[in-house]
């Protein structure tokens, strides 16, 4: 029993370290300079987010399973499970890293806000660390089975970013979202 | 596109011509795509479209034209396989090659790389060079099948370079 137990501390200090290690890691990903207008930061804001979720929408989504498996051909099939898990632990990658960002922005301006409050604070990080959980839990899934199926939590996590990047603007006042 | 909101008003009066013009006489997204990338100098990067930049400032028209660019590159690359693969086959028969020899050469050289755009999203180049793998290997098994077809290694010889398709503005 004593060494299960022992077992057990030893996996969770492993994924604990995996965690740290990760979050040390960036990856700027979106690359916006080049397109026109890039002062206006809500609408480039805005069309990012949704040029984000149809990336989720398509390499999550079923419809293209369904097309390659009525073709039929085992080497085809192989090819997009291969090509789909790249993209999909791509995406969850970088709204991790996105997340990663707007932690350290939030935490830039929060030591300098004077009006902040203990459970807006608790609940960004209630969702922070619920957000990283998602993101190695799908990340794992998707590693294991392949993203489809996986459409559900991927919108989860979307969701949650959202809700990390709407939410550090409430508790520090003026603080910008980080368009990463 | 939420990025029409931002772009200058003479970019946009461009982009409209452009759009009207050109890209209407288009059929396919993925023929569109491949003609706006094709206004693009391999070595500078710029657009340039002699119609277009005699109509308007030379760079409002390289201006319209790049966001042309990125949103047809969007449109594609969002594409589900099943549009994109019959798009390919199109395209394919458009370019009159023999269709072994078609696919091998895009397999190999992956000639359809210039036409991701200069400032792409990493992830959408990633996920538009990813379909278009997926929709060369689903052409490739819709072809009659033949004795030597899986192995595509060798390139049958072309009888004379062919160009993309000519559409004028």
């Amino acid at each position: 029993m004593i060494y299960l137990s022992i077992f057990a501390a030893l996996l969770l200090f492993f994924a604990l370290v995996m965690l740290v290690a990760r979050s040390l890691y960036w990856e700027p990903d979106l690359n916006i300079a080049g397109l026109p207008g890039t002062n206006a930061a809500g609408q480039i804001d805005e069309a990012n987010d949704a040029m984000s979720f149809e990336i989720l929408l398509r390499a999550f989504g079923d419809d293209d399973q369904r097309f390659i498996t009525a073709l039929g051909d085992k080497h085809v099939e192989r090819l997009l499970l291969f090509e789909r898990k790249r993209i999909a632990l791509r995406w969850i990658r970088r709204k991790s890293a996105e997340a990663r960002s707007l932690m350290r922005e939030h935490a830039n301006r929060a030591r300098e806000a004077s009006d902040l409050t203990v459970s807006g604070e608790a609940r960004l990080a209630f969702r922070y660390m619920e957000l990283l959980l998602l993101c190695e839990v799908l990340s794992l899934s998707v590693s294991l089975f392949g993203p489809a199926g996986l459409q559900k939590f991927a919108v989860q996590t979307n969701m949650i970013l959202s809700d990390i990047k709407r939410f550090g603007n409430v508790v520090v006042p003026g603080a910008d979202t980080v368009t990463s | 596109m939420t990025w029409r909101k931002v772009l200058p008003a003479d970019v946009l009066r461009a982009y409209e011509d452009f759009s009207s013009r050109s890209l209407a006489r288009i059929p396919s997204a993925l023929e569109r795509l491949i003609y706006i990338a094709s206004t693009r100098d391999y070595n500078s990067g710029l657009y340039h479209h002699e119609g277009l930049a005699a109509r308007f400032d030379p760079l409002a028209a390289a201006k319209a034209l790049e966001y042309a660019h990125a949103g047809v590159f969007r449109e594609v690359s969002l594409m589900p396989l099943s549009q994109l693969s019959d798009e390919l086959e199109k395209y394919m028969q458009s370019a009159k090659e023999e269709p072994l020899a078609f696919l091998t050469a895009w397999q190999e050289l992956e000639p359809y790389r210039v036409a991701i755009p200069m400032h792409a999203d990493p992830t959408v180049a990633e996920l538009f060079v990813s379909n278009i793998k997926i929709a060369l290997a689903v052409l490739r098994y819709r072809l009659p099948k033949e004795p030597d077809h899986q192995s595509g290694a060798s390139l049958p010889p072309s009888p004379a370079p062919r160009s993309l398709p000519q559409f004028r503005s």
